[in-house]
Order: C-alpha cells, then sequence, then structure tokens
C-alpha cells in the first residue's frame, strides 16, 4: 500500500540528483549520504534496545542467574535510548533501507505516545529491578508489548 | 399412635426419595451446566487458537469485540471482517450450529453463498466437529453487538460470488484433519494448531497465479503485492528459521521476541496479541515441534529477483 508513495518520493530524489548535477550536486549527494547515515544509527539504536532485551529475557524469562547484577544495566540502557524515539525519526528517513512506514509522519502524535509507553514501562521494570523485587516477568512483558504495539503500526518487512 | 405423627411418617417415606430425586436432578443440572461451561471455555481458547479476533474485531482501539470491521488488504481490493456477535440482525444470531461448520468447512453462507476466502475456510475445513461446537458454544455467549457489515470495496472482477465456485474447485480441499501415525501425539496436535486452526500457511506460503497456496513452498515465506515480506518459517538455516531452537518459537508465540531481541510487527503482532499468546505453553511447544519437523526450503521472500 505504502510502497507506491515510497517509491515515487525515492524517484523524485533521483531525478532532483540527476538535475542537480551542476553545483549542488555534491551538496546533494552529501544530503543523501546524511539520510542513509542517519538511517543506520537509528537501526543500530533499536538493535541495541533489541540486544539489552535479549540479555533481559535469559535473567528474566529463562532464569541465567549467573548475569542478575547485570539486570539493571540493560534496563537503564533502554530507559534512556527511549526517552526520545521519535527523535531518531527526522523527516525524510522515510525511504531507501528502512522499516519504518511513512504512517509515522502521518500519525506522528500516536508515535510519541508509543514511544512514551515504552519509556514507561522501562522506567517501570528499572524500578522493580532496583527494588529487588523478585518477579520481573510481568514487568519485562510490559515493556515487550509497548514495542510490539510500535512495530505493528509503523514498521513492515521490506 | 397419634394420627399427626403418623403424617410424618408417611411423609418421611415420601420425602425421603422426593429428596434424593430432586438431589439428583440438581446435581445433573450443576453437572450440566459444568459441561456447557467447559464447552464455552474451550470456545474461547478455539477462537483465540484459529485468530478469529483479529479479522473480526476493528482496530480501534475501544472496538466491540468481534463486531467486525477489520480491513483486510489484497489484491482484489480491501474486504472487512463480518459481525460474527450473535446479534439477530446485523451479526450471527439466527444461525445454528451448522450453519457455522458449513462457514467454517465449506465456505458457504446459510443462504448457500460463497464467502471469499480472506475468510480462511480453506485451512478451517480441517477443524474437528467438535471444535466447531466449543466455538459455537462460545459465539452464542459473546456480548450482541447491533453493527452493520461495512460492504467489500473490490475490483469489479471479484464482485461476483457465483464465480468462487471455480475458485473452490481449484483450491478447497475439503476434509478434517487427518492425525498421522508415524508421528508423535505432540506433533499432530502441532500441526492441528498450525494447519486447522492458527492457519500459519496462509500468509506464510506465496502463492500461485490462480491464488491458491503454492504446495512446493509451504511455510516458506512471501512478498505481498503492498511489498510488505512474509518471512520464511521453514527450518532452513540461511532463509528460514533454522538456527531458531524450540524454545525461541515459543517466546515468539508468546510475546512477539525473536533472539535477536527484536520485537514482532505489523500482521504478525497481531496475530500473537489476539491469538497464540492466549494458548497454553504445550500448545505453543507443539507449535515449534510441528514447524521444526517441516523440510526445509532454501527461499528467501525478501529478494526482490
Ligand atoms: C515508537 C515506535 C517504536 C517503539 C516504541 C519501538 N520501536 Fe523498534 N523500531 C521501530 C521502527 C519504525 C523500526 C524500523 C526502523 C528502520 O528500519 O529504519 C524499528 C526497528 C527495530 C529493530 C530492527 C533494527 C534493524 O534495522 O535491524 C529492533 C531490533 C527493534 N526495533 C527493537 C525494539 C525494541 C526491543 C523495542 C522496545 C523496547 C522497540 N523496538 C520499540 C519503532 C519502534
Ligand atoms: C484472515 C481474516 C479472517 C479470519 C482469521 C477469520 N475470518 Fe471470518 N470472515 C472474514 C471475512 C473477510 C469474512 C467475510 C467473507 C465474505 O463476505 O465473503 C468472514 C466471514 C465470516 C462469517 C460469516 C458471517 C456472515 O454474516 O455471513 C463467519 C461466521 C465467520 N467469518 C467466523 C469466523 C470464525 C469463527 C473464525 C475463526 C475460526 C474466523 N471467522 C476467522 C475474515 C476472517
Ligand atoms: C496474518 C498473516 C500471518 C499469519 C496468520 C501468521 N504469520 Fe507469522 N508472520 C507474519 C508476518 C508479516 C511476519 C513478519 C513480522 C515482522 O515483520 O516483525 C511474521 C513473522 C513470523 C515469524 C518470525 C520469523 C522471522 O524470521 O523473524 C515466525 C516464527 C512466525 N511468523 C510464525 C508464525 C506461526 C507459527 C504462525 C501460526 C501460528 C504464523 N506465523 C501466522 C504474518 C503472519
Amino acid at each position: 500500500m505504502q510502497q507506491p508513495a515510497r517509491l515515487v518520493r525515492g524517484m523524485c530524489f533521483g531525478i532532483a540528483l540527476t538535475l542537480g548535477l551542476g553545483l549542488g550536486a555534491a551538496a546533494q549527494v552529501h544530503a543523501f549520504e546524511e539520510i542513509e547515515a542517519k538511517i543506520d544509527y537509528r537501526q543500530g539504536a533499536m538493535r541495541a534496545i533489541g540486544g539489552n532485551m535479549a540479555s533481559l529475557a535469559a535473567v528474566i524469562v529463562d532464569g541465567v542467574e549467573d548475569y542478575r547484577d547485570n539486570l539493571a544495566l540493560h534496563a537503564r540502557f533502554i530507559v534512556d535510548m527511549s526517552r526520545d524515539i521519535p527523535g531518531l525519526f527526522p523527516e525524510g528517513t522515510d525511504f531507501g533501507e528502512t522499516n519504518a512506514l511513512p504512517a509515522i509522519w502521518e500519525n506522528w502524535e500516536r508515535y510519541e505516545q508509543l514511544s512514551e509507553d515504552t519509556h514507561q514501562a522501562a522506567v517501570r521494570l528499572l524500578e522493580a529491578i532496583e527494588a529487588g523485587e523478585a518477579n520481573l516477568g510481568p514487568r519485562f512483558r510490559e515493556v515487550g508489548q509497548s514495542c510490539t504495539a510500535c512495530h505493528d503500526d509503523f514498521r513492515h518487512r521490506d | 399412635m397419634d394420627v399427626f405423627v403418623q403424617q410424618i411418617i408417611k411423609l418421611h417415606r415420601w420425602a425421603a426419595p422426593l429428596l434424593l430425586c430432586l438431589l439428583m436432578l440438581w446435581t445433573t443440572a450443576a453437572a450440566d451446566s459444568a459441561a456447557d461451561d467447559d464447552l464455552v471455555k474451550r470456545g474461547e481458547y478455539t477462537l483465540r487458537a484459529a485468530g478469529c479476533v483479529s479479522c473480526h474485531t476493528a482496530k480501534e482501539d475501544d472496538a466491540p469485540f468481534l463486531a467486525g470491521g477489520r480491513a483486510i488488504e489484497s489484491p482484489f481490493g480491501t474486504f472487512y471482517g463480518a459481525n460474527i456477535t450473535p446479534d439477530p440482525e446485523t451479526g450471527i444470531g439466527e444461525w445454528k450450529v451448522d450453519d457455522l461448520e458449513r462457514a467454517l468447512r465449506h465456505g458457504r453462507g446459510p443462504d448457500g453463498r460463497h464467502y471469499y476466502p480472506a475468510f480462511p475456510y480453506t485451512s478451517y475445513t480441517r477443524m474437528k466437529r467438535e471444535d466447531v461446537e466449543a466455538l459455537w458454544a462460545y459465539l452464542q455467549t459473546v456480548e450482541p453487538v447491533r453493527r452493520e457489515n461495512r460492504p467489500h470495496e473490490l475490483v469489479w472482477y471479484a464482485r461476483f460470488r457465483p464465480g468462487l465456485r471455480f475458485w473452490n474447485v481449484l483450491h478447497l480441499r475439503p476434509g478434517e484433519f487427518q492425525p498421522r501415525e508415524s508421528e508423535t501425539d505432540e506433533w499432530n496436535r502441532g500441526a492441528y494448531l498450525a494447519n486447522a486452526m492458527a492457519h500459519c500457511a496462509e500468509c506464510h506460503t506465496p502463492r500461485t497465479r490462480t491464488g491458491g497456496l503454492d504446495p512446493n513452498r509451504l511455510f516458506a515465506g512471501q512478498r505481498l503485492p503492498d511489498g510488505e515480506v512474509v518471512p520464511n518459517i521453514t527450518p532452513d538455516r540461511e532463509t528460514g528459521i533454522g538456527r531458531w531452537s524450540g524454545r525461541h518459537i515459543m517466546r515468539y508465540l508468546d510475546m512477539g521476541m525473536d533472539p535477536e531481541g527484536d520485537f514482532a510487527g505489523s500482521s504478525m503482532a497481531d496475530v500473537i496479541n489476539d491469538g497464540t499468546s492466549f494458548l497454553t505453553a504445550e500448545d505453543r511447544r507443539a507449535i515449534a515441534v510441528y514447524l521444526m519437523s517441516l523440510e526445509p526450503i532454501r527461499h528467501d521472500p525478501g529478494n526482490r529477483d
């Protein structure tokens, strides 16, 4: 559904790039690379959040006790990184190698809300860890549900 | 003896069997309603296992349960899931259990019309009668909601329902699931859940030109017409989920987390949130056992060439 719109945008960018071969070319190539790099950054950040979730699951869900002391470390990273997820999605970063859907920029407020939900869920998990709560499963699940809630509406597989 | 006392004794002679009778009636009634409760509970579980909720409940946060309206995109246009609450006018309040069975197992309405295969009756035809009965018992307990079905928005050549008869000749193989003697109960349970209930293959299999599932690439993933990739879930190590363990598959179906810590999105998020997360751990394990037993197929649905 969203594909054609993205294709057209990508093509426009391509045409602009070709037409601008004179003076602006270098600047435009630079702009293009900058967008690619921004997408790289956010995907890296998301993967890092994911890596921390995988480590949390190994301890909280599968019960690998050896690393229990690291729980706060992992949760704190997610708390910090999820403070401004929308900041990872500046306007114009919706084409190329990205799975982000244009719906993000069409429903910005909801996007901010879902990001805030993840942040709050991560804060609650961190608090529970710091309070030494024994059963962290439900808190972990809440964080996971908040990730799915956003991926459900705003990400696809390209 | 006093007449009064005699009366009492007479009464007692009668009362004991009478009481016993009452007691028996009461306990069988209680057993009956306990059996009903069990059937309804099983029906609710079946509804979750079969993934009916996502398609029959609109996407908005406070959408009435099972009252329809969910948009289902397809190359032929947009289908809208129907109201399946027991409202007599806009839902299925006037149906009988056999009507439900015919819809699920043969894709036909009570008036004989053909349903579109956007309603995955090609999978549900494998359901056991007892599961259809349980579903029916549960559906009757759902809050009736008055909500007119939204007409599908289809390209002109797909609007002619009787044409579906030919599609069914090509692609509908009616008949209950037949367990394989050579496999374990767990495997058979997994095969039943994946194929007759959760219809995993309907999304995870490429389609042939006539819109049927490609029998040579079952579960090997596909790219949908809108560009979205549905991954290969055969145990191929390069292009499928051959590197996942049973534990990983179970966790994914429970909370959507993959081995990298990524979380499911798009339609799979609904499959999990509205469906597989409600299953017992044993049932999720059965699905995992079944998936891991499939023939690995090398097929990368994300590949654009
Ligand atoms: C507010 C929306 C939102 C929330 C909340 C969110 N994500 Fe994401 N996530 C996205 C989008 C959009 C993408 C696709 C980014 C791209 O491809 O450019 C993504 C991509 C990812 C990826 C894949 C990165 C890659 O390209 O390899 C991982 C892993 C991930 N998210 C993990 C998580 C986890 C774990 C959480 C919860 C703790 C989470 N996300 C919460 C929107 C969100
Ligand atoms: C993938 C989406 C999808 C799933 C899953 C699904 N349905 Fe449907 N269902 C539909 C669509 C679309 C229609 C309308 C078909 C048509 O108009 O031809 C429909 C129609 C029906 C009807 C007929 C309603 C009427 O008024 O004629 C019933 C009953 C029904 N579904 C019950 C179920 C049950 C029970 C399940 C789970 C076992 C289920 N459906 C799962 C999409 C789905
Ligand atoms: C409505 C369509 C649909 C149905 C039905 C469905 N899936 Fe999926 N599935 C998807 C999509 C789309 C994805 C990709 C999710 C994403 O992008 O995060 C997916 C992803 C997956 C993955 C992750 C694969 C990977 O490489 O990341 C597994 C495992 C999976 N599904 C298993 C199942 C099983 C088992 C069933 C049946 C119980 C099922 N699916 C039913 C659409 C579906």
